[in-house]
């Protein structure tokens, strides 16, 4: 770059003398423009300077813009290719190709400008997987980039990945993540990501992380989203209740939709008009009281937007009781905890019965829907806990208010108070689903008007039985409500306690949903039916046999549909979270990520904009002309000067 | 015919061509001696001009008889007295003079065309002289109408040199006092010089009732200033140089060039000189021509 530079100040030191007469205009013009000289001479040097500037970078042919401008470069020894494989990523746009499709050509493209021995290895959301693979030309083909109903836990998919490159030794290495961005996938709030962080920092290796911002095609879309589905005895006979969510994405002037309510495998087609950005559908359908089978059904709109979510599956079983099992010290908690698990036991055909540690094996489990655990460890009926647990039964743990051995392998830590006034705030949750959900009209439960003085959080947890997972946290990021499942059932631990001088749980309003909700779920086993969301959870629940009803070659773990499993028919459907339109933003991943190398790249799908990068060197040809232009335009400007001569009139 | 073919500055073809046409003063010239040109005076010369009554004392030869015919009063005839043009040759020979674009210098080019008009005076029977100057009087012939002294001015521009710093203003001012009877001072000059100044000395000129024209003598390369590289401007008239890049200043040069020109232009019509630019690669035959007819059309009641 010396080189113009150095041409410039040669040219200006080669000179020759001429003898001149009107040295008087050469003074005042001298003096004059000695300023704008020394500028136009700056601007022509700069000028030269770009041009030989843009002419090399021309010759070096870069790549730039989108994703592959991001990626073209250097390639490091591994890339992973994680892919969101949630059902929102099936949501197609003008191109008619979906956004997973679009996400497997950008990595194949980008793959395709690295040169060198670079080792590709597939991580996808769907069933936690990471393998290598043969290249990222063939993506497309292969089973694991397929399509799925699940959603996608990208936390633990980051885990997963970090663990392989752990354990295998990986040298230097880039994370290219190809997702939606929708927010219920990467729970940023979630304090995984603080650990993952740390994590992936604590790495010896250089670690890249690229990740490909494919925002949804904004194409009309409505969902279905099954919200209940029960047998219910009436006066005249049993009946089955059916309650839907349709959801409209853009929400707009009223639609007649055509709904098709399925009974298995005889439909019914109905209207339905959906008003503003969604509309409920309940419908009532008898069923012969003599039919005491468990039953399923779907409810189907036409295509549109995403083919995943325009049809959801519903099971029904036989009516039964919702028996609960509280096992606690005597007081005013195991007095409410008794209330909110059988707040009407006659007119819910519900009942909350009383056990102790030693009793337990008196219990007849098979009966029971819930367990409510307030009290130490369970001695020799720990056996029985978990065997009920996994059977589908839901066991609800409170703290025993001193630090002790619980149930399930966990351990209580010190009992905590808050100083003077204040009180301990629980300020997020999963609203989405789980025990602390919106109602079904969009409501949240008041959970951050509770008022917690007393906590007692987890010693120790036993991380082989299972994970857990935080719904609810205070102020200070300790979980107040945490959860796990453990076979076809569930776990959840209560950091707190609904009595005086510990919390306001009491009042009811968050305590009685929640735990009609862990009721509801722990109840669904003894129906011979349920309804849940395709995930994980199915495929580790260690089920011996299970048989898709409503299609072959069928996976709960990715597949929405009606499987059998050990004599239980269950309804899998795309979870609720995919439904939800919130996105994470770039400045917030790059908080929950800050330290660790991270691009973003934002692309639009779909929309008939392609997000390949182009060659550019023809625009620094351009840039390089236009430079030579100014130069010369610089230097024969002068000609343009009008002359104005005093017209001669004698 | 015999001088010009002995000087190179001289073509006997162009001045054969221009003989044709007479240098005319603008103004009525006094001159003791009957010539082509009006006179300021009237007098008993050749062409009558108008009637005045017979005073005693006049010559009864000049008494119009027809009119006395038809009035019974005796009229006196009237008439201009055709007198010589008296032409100062003013050249600049300063240093400045030297300067030469391409082909001719400026002196060169100026001595050509004053040449050709002391030539055409004499043969035309007006009397012409020389003045050559730098900051101060270097040559002075007084006028005459004798070929001998078309000669002297020859041998003069033979010999002169250019050297020196100009101060046309100061020279012009001490020949307007000189020159005691009207004259037509032609000056050959670059004028590198104040505007003000100089229109000042024209002043003067004109104020003493001289005919004045001015023959701006220039270079292309003076007023266009096109150069492809940085120069080292050596100034004619003193030891000063500057190196400049003549692509960076060309524009305020021009500039400062068209202001200078525009101000002699107007101020010499101000004044009434005759100004008009001449460069060394104009055609001296057509400026002179241009310059001889213009005199010859402008004048009231000329010949033909």
């Amino acid at each position: 770059m010396a080189l113009p530079v150095l041409i410039h100040l040669l040219n200006r030191l080669r000179y020759r003398s001429v003898k001149w007469a009107a040295m008087m205009f050469l003074l005042s013009a001298t003096k004059s423009s000695i300023r704008r000289a020394r500028l136009r001479h700056y601007m022509i040097l700069a000028l030269r300077t770009l041009a030989l500037l843009f002419l090399l970078l021309a010759l070096a042919r870069p790549i730039a813009g989108g994703w592959l401008g991001a990626v073209a470069g250097g390639a490091p020894e591994t890339i992973f290719l994680a892919l969101d494989r949630s059902a929102s990523m099936e949501a197609v746009g003008n191109t008619r190709k979906s956004t997973r499709e679009h996400a497997l050509e950008l990595f194949s493209e980008g793959a395709g400008l690295l040169r060198g021995n670079v080792r590709y290895v597939l991580a996808e959301s769907a069933g936690l997987s990471v393998q290598e693979v043969q290249g990222a030309d063939s993506l497309a083909e292969l089973s694991l980039c397929q399509a799925t109903s699940s959603a996608a836990d990208m936390p633990a998919l980051f885990s997963k990945i970090l663990e392989y490159a752990v354990e295998n030794r990986c040298g230097d290495m880039e994370l290219w993540v190809a997702s939606d961005m929708q927010a219920s996938n990467w729970r940023l709030t979630s304090p995984e990501w603080q650990s993952l962080k740390e994590r992936y920092g604590a790495l010896p290796q250089d670690v890249r992380i690229r990740v490909l911002s494919l925002a949804p095609p904004m194409s009309e879309n409505i969902v279905v989203d099954l919200t209940d589905s029960r047998r219910t005895s009436r006066a005249s006979g049993d009946v089955l209740l059916v309650t839907a969510r349709l959801e409209r994405n853009m929400p707009g002037a009223s639609v007649v939709l055509p709904v098709t309510l399925a009974v298995e495998d005889v439909g019914e087609q109905e209207d339905v008009e959906v008003e503003g950005a969604s509309t409920w559908l309940m419908k009532s359908v008898p069923i012969a009281s003599d039919d005491k089978a468990a039953g399923w059904g779907s409810i189907e709109i036409p295509a549109d937007g995403n083919a995943m979510d325009n049809k959801c599956y519903y099971t029904y079983g036989g009516q039964a009781s919702e028996l609960s099992l509280l096992v606690a010290d005597a007081g005013d908690a195991a007095r409410i905890l008794s209330i909110a698990s059988a707040p009407d036991p006659k007119g819910m055909n519900q009942a909350c019965l009383r056990s102790s540690p030693a009793s337990l094996g008196e219990v007849e489990w098979s009966q029971l829907a819930m367990l409510v655990w307030q009290d130490a460890s369970a001695g020799s009926g720990e056996a029985l806990i978990e065997g009920f647990c996994r059977q589908g039964g839901t066991v609800v743990i409170f703290p025993p208010g001193r630090k002790s051995a619980s149930i399930l392998g966990l351990e209580w830590g010190d009992v905590e108070t808050a100083s003077g006034d204040t009180h301990f705030s629980v300020v997020s949750w999963e609203s989405m689903e789980g025990p602390l959900a919106r109602t079904g009209d969009g409501k949240d439960l008041p959970v951050a008007s509770m008022s917690v003085k007393k906590r007692q959080g987890l010693g120790q947890v036993n991380e082989d039985l299972f994970r857990l997972r935080t719904y609810a946290s205070y102020r200070d990021g300790r979980p107040f409500l945490q959860g796990a499942g453990l076979g076809r059932g569930h776990v959840y631990i209560c950091t707190t306690l609904p009595s005086k001088g510990w919390s306001d749980l009491a009042r009811g309003t968050v305590l009685v949903p929640v735990m009609q909700r862990l009721l509801a779920r722990g109840a669904v086993r003894l129906g011979g039916a349920e309804n849940g969301s395709v995930g994980m959870a199915w495929k580790a629940s260690g089920a011996a046999n299970w048989t898709s009803i409503t299609g072959e070659g069928k996976d709960p773990s990715r597949d929405a549909g009606v499987y059998q499993i050990d004599g239980k028919l269950v309804a899998l459907n795309v979870p609720a979270a995919e439904h939800d339109l919130e996105l994470v933003q770039e400045d917030q991943l790059r908080r929950a990520l800050d330290g660790l190398e991270l691009e973003f790249v934002d692309s639009n799908v779909g929309e008939g904009r392609k997000n390949t990068a182009s060659e550019i060197w023809p625009l620094f040809v351009f840039l390089m002309g236009m430079s030579l232009l100014g130069e010369a335009l610089m230097l024969s400007g002068d000609r343009l000067i009008e002359r104005k001569e005093v017209p001669d009139d004698q | 015919m015999s001088e010009g073919a002995q000087r190179d500055y001289l073509d006997s073809a162009v001045l054969s061509r221009l003989s044709r046409l007479t240098l005319e003063a603008r103004a009525p010239m006094m001159g003791s001696v009957s010539g082509i040109h009006k006179s300021a005076t009237r007098g008993s010369s050749v062409e009558f001009a108008e009637y005045r009554k017979y005073v005693q004392g006049d010559d009864i030869k000049h008494i119009d008889w027809r009119v006395y015919g038809r009035t019974d009063r005796f009229y006196m005839k009237e008439f201009e007295a055709d007198t010589n043009l008296r032409c100062y040759l003013v050249i600049d020979t300063s240093k400045s003079m030297e300067f030469s674009g391409k082909g001719m210098s400026k002196f060169e080019h100026a001595r050509r065309i004053a040449a050709t008009l002391a030539w055409l005076l004499i043969h035309q029977g007006d009397a012409v002289g020389l003045v050559c100057y730098d900051n101060k009087l270097v040559k002075e012939i007084p006028p005459s109408r004798s070929p001998v002294h078309l000669r002297n001015i020859f041998d003069s521009l033979d010999k002169i040199e250019t050297k020196g710093h100009t101060d046309t203003a100061q020279v012009l001012h001490n020949l307007a006092e000189k020159a005691k009877q009207r004259a037509l001072v032609v000056v050959f000059s670059d004028f590198f010089a104040e505007v003000d100044a100089l229109m000042d000395s024209f002043q003067h000129m004109r104020f003493k009732k001289h005919d004045l024209a001015v023959f701006h003598m220039l270079d292309r390369q003076e007023v266009d200033f096109r150069f492809d590289r940085p120069i080292r401007f050596v100034d004619l008239e003193s030891p000063y140089s500057m190196v400049t890049d003549p692509s960076v200043i060309r524009s305020g040069y021009v500039k400062e060039v068209q202001n200078y020109l525009n101000g002699m232009k107007s101020g010499s019509r101000e004044f009434g000189v005759d100004y008009r630019q001449v460069f060394t690669d104009d055609n001296y035959e057509q400026i002179l021509a241009s310059f001889l007819l213009e005199r010859m059309n402008k004048k009231p009641g000329s010949r033909k």
